[in-house]
């Protein structure tokens, strides 16, 4: 069976400037591009490139300010948040920058749950065929928040059939990302907002589930609770840990399943051979072994009624675009829950490292709709 | 039934797979709760709330009674002989057959996503319920199939359904079948899943119901299978309804305690389910059955303890790496030669601070003549207690009676006052501190340890177990002495105490809150006379008004202790502080008393009895999380 996104175009690197150039000099185009306003040193490096590579470009630019709520850890890198509010803001100059607020939380205290992945679709225009581009810069987007505003905006292009070169994209760097560590993890989940893959139907509870939870280092706590979830439908399933190779640093795989060793070999009894590996920089062929794995499974357990299956992402954004497109392009035809540990906010371990490696961190660019696909 | 290499990682009922391994470690203690609501008749036909923190055994109670336990029970019957017994005074089976059937239902959290559709009050209400009732009738259905060992979906076809729809509940053609009913329910909750789990929502074509039905349309007598009824009482158990909102939780209480019929249904949740100001009041009644697992042993320390053994030891049974006990491994005394120069250090101070303390005085001569006199006769360790007691009676006194005659005192009537009950564990205590000698040790601290919580008690057993296998591994002893069991408990401890942040909200004002109070009982434990006895490890929420009266305190209802209702709220919530209600000190009145979680005793040196509490105003609580 076919693949929507095969193939696939993945600007990567050196690359992107140059496309920007090229895609945005010709005439008529006029661009969406929505960001995260946060902390994170990488917000606006690709804002920046794009504008500095296509100076007269007909730009939108739509940042979305969250409130984790009162008391979140993040609130202590105020500082870096303004920092990067006043680059933005030089960097827009005289092009529109609309703000846009969505809520994180709703409740009261012990009551509190998670709503970013419901709330952020209101940031979305009421017309999105006005423009010819959109581009989702996921860099300092919430884990948790952007798979639902992608999957939302696929399916308005899908189903009014718009003209529109839909972008991800999503600025790279491991070393940053092992600096800032989420806190405060949920401890009731849910599946993100339209990504429930019917894996919560009770009438199809008989149907086996195979996870695949993408590792990534220090995410203990949120393998436990994504697990404690899928279990709760006491279902026999299967898991599949999805390990980054190849990758920068060779030996990453390896220091995962080491890390990862107790959880993976004594609480869950893990056989190695459902290892799947995926290339650490490359979220399209991610999606690909994805969905391949899903369909080999779904066929092998016809008998059975087929299975559904879960992704959680606990490793980089990058990787975790080969988890949404194929929760999104599996969601009903076989039924792909896409299962994340939202969290209350961050901690950054070294700030001065963090601004060190901000030079270091690389540019990818996932085109999803539009030229190359028709 | 397969074996691991750590039994000990496996936690919660919905982790253990097979039945039969889930039959083999259950402990049929608990099952006596429900045999005392049994025996006062009020067990059946009736709405029970089960309640406790997570971890607490909710959800392993409601797995006994569903089909799959019940049979694999009924198959070893002469290998779990009291536990069959127990199920069959309940009426639950008998040698013939199994007479109830539980049918289970988990209130996952998508029924939340109703509440944030954009639609009137009134159609979320028929979209929830509608909802219920899909889920309620799939859960019977599959509960009959499993109790008649019949497959799914084939099985469907062999079941009758004879109700006669009079009140048009079904809205169409009544189902004859277990099939055409299944078919009807899975529609509506296909229906609404997905119309609620899309990205662009639209409820147009979604059935809703204005009558919560599904417990009056399922009865025993409406199924037949070759003609016979199957089972003779249904039981309804909803899990997790915590997860409800607290609009769905209140809609499905009202109308269940309304028109409940003859039904029995078991309604199991978290303390959580509470509204943060309903769960931190001290007033909140209600006017039906609870059974809360955690007070429930909190009176049955002995069977908790017992019980906690036993699961150890069956776990233990379960490994790969032939270890047949838990218990047997944990030691229980310290090595008293091991430390013989430390309880000498300790008696040495003692007198030192004591020849201070009597210097001016004659009054505890005798005194301590009698404790020379005992230093040849009773071991170093017991001679450190023992100089210990007569410390703090001696502060006490001297604390007391500043002004009073110097009459000495005789060892007669020091015999008595150390017989004390607030001595004696103060005594031992504050040894074990000054020797700095192990006090988290043994297999009855470790059940003390748990908080009255079976996943708690699994997680620090679990890491004691992975020593003994790497003992056996190496071809060392196996038990572990009570210092490394320390070790051990203060090494997790201290894990979790640092995994705080990354676990929960308001973590950082809630560490900060944790942390001052820790200290606070620290200092007000290990004061010289031992003021609390064995120490004090909680708090209640007071104000104190004119004189010494204290009253309740309404400060839940005050939103400038905002901050407040966040932390404790928080802490009750991820169970690190516990809510007990004693009758303590006033007459007639009974207060809510905030203990710290056992662990966190451990890690501010505390003792882990209950008991020892102290009176806080909002006021007070809140500078230590502002400080």
């Amino acid at each position: 069976m076919s693949n929507k996104w095969e193939p696939y175009v993945n600007i990567g690197g050196d690359k992107v400037n140059a496309f920007f150039t090229d895609h945005f000099s010709e005439p008529k185009r006029k661009l969406l591009y929505i960001l995260g306003k946060g902390f994170d040193v990488r917000m606006n490096i690709m804002i920046e490139q794009l504008i500095g590579s296509s100076k007269d470009i007909d730009i939108e630019c739509c940042l979305i300010e969250y409130s984790e709520g009162t008391g979140s850890p993040s609130k202590q890198y105020s500082n870096f948040v303004k920092e990067n509010m006043t680059e933005l803001e030089y960097i827009m100059e005289s092009k529109t920058l609309t703000k846009k607020s969505i809520e994180l939380f709703s409740g009261s205290a012990g009551k509190r749950k998670w709503v970013g992945d419901k709330t952020v679709s209101s940031i979305i225009p009421e017309d999105i065929s006005v423009f010819t581009d959109i581009i989702v810069d996921i860099s300092a987007l919430q884990r948790s928040v952007y798979p639902s505003l992608i999957a939302t905006l696929l399916t308005i292009i899908e189903v009014k059939k718009l003209d529109i070169n839909f972008f991800v994209g999503v600025t790279e760097n491991a070393r940053i990302d092992a600096l800032i560590t989420e806190v405060g993890t949920e401890n009731d989940l849910r599946y993100l907002h339209g990504f429930g893959g019917g894996i919560e139907i009770d009438a199809e509870a008989e149907i086996p589930i195979i996870w695949f939870p993408f590792l990534g280092e220090g995410k203990n706590e949120q393998l436990d609770k994504a697990q404690g979830q899928i279990i709760k439908h006491s279902r026999p399933y299967e898991i599949c840990p999805v390990l980054p190779f190849p990758s920068k640093d060779l030996r990453r795989s390896d220091t995962l399943i080491m890390d990862y060793h107790k959880w993976l070999f004594d609480a869950t009894q893990v056989s190695a051979k459902d290892i799947i590996y995926v290339p650490e920089q490359n979220p399209f062929e991610a999606y690909i072994r994805l969905n391949s794995a899903i369909r080999n499974y779904n066929k092998s357990l016809k008998t059975l009624g087929g299975c559904k299956a879960v992704v959680s992402n606990f490793s980089s954004k990058l990787l975790s675009m080969g988890a949404i497109l194929t929760a999104f392009e599996l969601k009903s035809d076989i039924g792909v829950g896409l299962l994340n540990v939202p969290s209350e906010g961050y901690n950054i371990i070294d700030e001065a490292e963090m601004k060190r490696l901000k030079s270091e961190s690389q540019i990818f660019l996932m085109w999803l709709t539009g030229d190359p696909y028709k | 039934m397969s074996r691991l290499r750590n039994p000990f990682v496996m936690r919660n009922a919905e982790k253990i797979e097979s039945s039969e391994q889930f039959i083999s470690l259950y402990d049929i203690t608990i099952l006596e709760a429900i045999t005392q609501k049994f025996d006062e008749g009020k067990l059946w036909e009736n709405i029970v709330y089960i309640h406790s923190s997570p971890g607490a055994g909710k959800t392993s109670l409601l797995r006994v009674f569903e089909p799959l336990s019940l049979k694999a029970l009924r198959g070893s019957r002469s290998n779990y002989k009291a536990f069959f017994s127990k199920l069959e005074h309940l009426n639950v089976l008998t040698n013939e057959r199994i007479e109830l059937l539980g049918v289970s239902l988990q209130c996952t959290r998508n029924y939340e996503m109703l509440e944030e559709l954009n639609v009137s009050e009134a159609h979320k209400k028929r979209y929830f319920f509608s909802l219920l009732n899909a889920r309620i009738v799939i859960a019977t259905l599959r509960s009959i199939l499993q109790l008649e060992n019949l497959r799914f979906p084939e099985g469907l076809d062999d079941i009758s359904y004879e109700y006669k729809d009079e009140s048009n509940f079904f809205l169409q053609e009544c189902p004859k079948n277990g099939k055409e009913l299944f078919d009807w329910a899975s529609s509506i909750e296909r229906g609404v899943y997905k119309a609620i789990d899309s990205f662009l929502p639209n409820m147009e074509n979604v059935q809703g119901h204005d009558e919560l039905f599904a417990f009056s349309v399922l009865q025993p007598e409406y199924f037949l299978i070759n003609g016979k009824t199957i089972f003779n009482r249904v039981l309804f158990m909803l899990d997790d309804t915590h997860k409800l909102t607290p609009t769905q939780r209140t809609k499905l209480e009202t109308y269940i305690r309304e028109r409940r019929g003859n039904n029995s249904i078991w309604i199991s949740e978290r303390l959580e389910a509470l509204a943060p100001k309903e769960n931190l009041g001290t007033t909140y009644e209600r006017d039906f059955l609870e059974i809360n697992l955690e007070s429930y042993w909190h009176e049955k320390q002995k069977k908790f303890k017992d019980s906690l053994i036993r699961i150890a030891d069956s776990r233990a049974n379960l490994s790969t790496e032939g270890l047949n006990s838990f218990s047997d491994y944990i030691e229980t005394n310290i090595d008293e030669d091991d430390f013989k120069e430390d309880f000498i250090g300790v008696v040495s101070s003692i007198q030192e601070r004591l020849n201070a303390v009597t210097k001016h005085t004659s009054k505890y001569d005798e005194w301590l003549e009698y404790l020379v006199q005992k230093e040849k006769e009773i071991s170093p360790l017991d001679l450190a207690h023992l100089y210990k007691k007569v410390e703090i009676i001696i502060n006490r006194l001297v604390k007391k009676d500043q002004l009073s005659l110097d009459f000495p005192l005789t060892v007669d009537e020091l015999k008595v006052k150390l017989e004390s009950s607030d001595v004696i564990p103060a005594a031992k205590l504050f040894v074990s501190h000054e020797a700095n000698i192990p006090f988290y040790h043994g297999i009855n601290m470790l059940a003390d340890l748990s908080s009255y919580n079976y996943d708690q008690f699994l997680s620090f057993s679990s890491d004691l177990f992975e020593e003994m296998i790497s003992n056996k591994l190496i071809g060392q002893q196996i038990s572990l002495s009570p210092s490394r069991q320390e070790k051990i408990i203060l090494k997790v401890v201290e894990k979790r105490w640092n995994d705080l942040p990354k676990q929960i909200p308001y973590a950082k004002e809630v560490i900060k809150f944790l942390s001052e109070f820790g200290n606070y009982a620290s200092q007000q434990t290990y004061q010289g006379n031992a003021p609390y006895g064995a120490g004090i490890n909680g708090f209640t929420i007071k104000e104190k008004t004119s004189g010494k009266l204290f009253i309740e305190n309404k400060w839940h209802e005050n939103e400038i202790y905002e901050t407040l209702i966040n932390v404790i709220s928080t802490c009750i919530s991820y169970n690190l502080l516990e809510v007990r209600k004693t009758k303590q000190g006033e007459k007639d009145r009974e207060w809510s008393v905030y203990y710290l979680n056992r662990w966190l005793c451990v890690k501010f040196n505390l003792p882990v009895s209950y008991g020892g509490f102290r009176h806080k105003n909002a006021d007070e609580l809140t500078k230590w999380i502002l400080k």
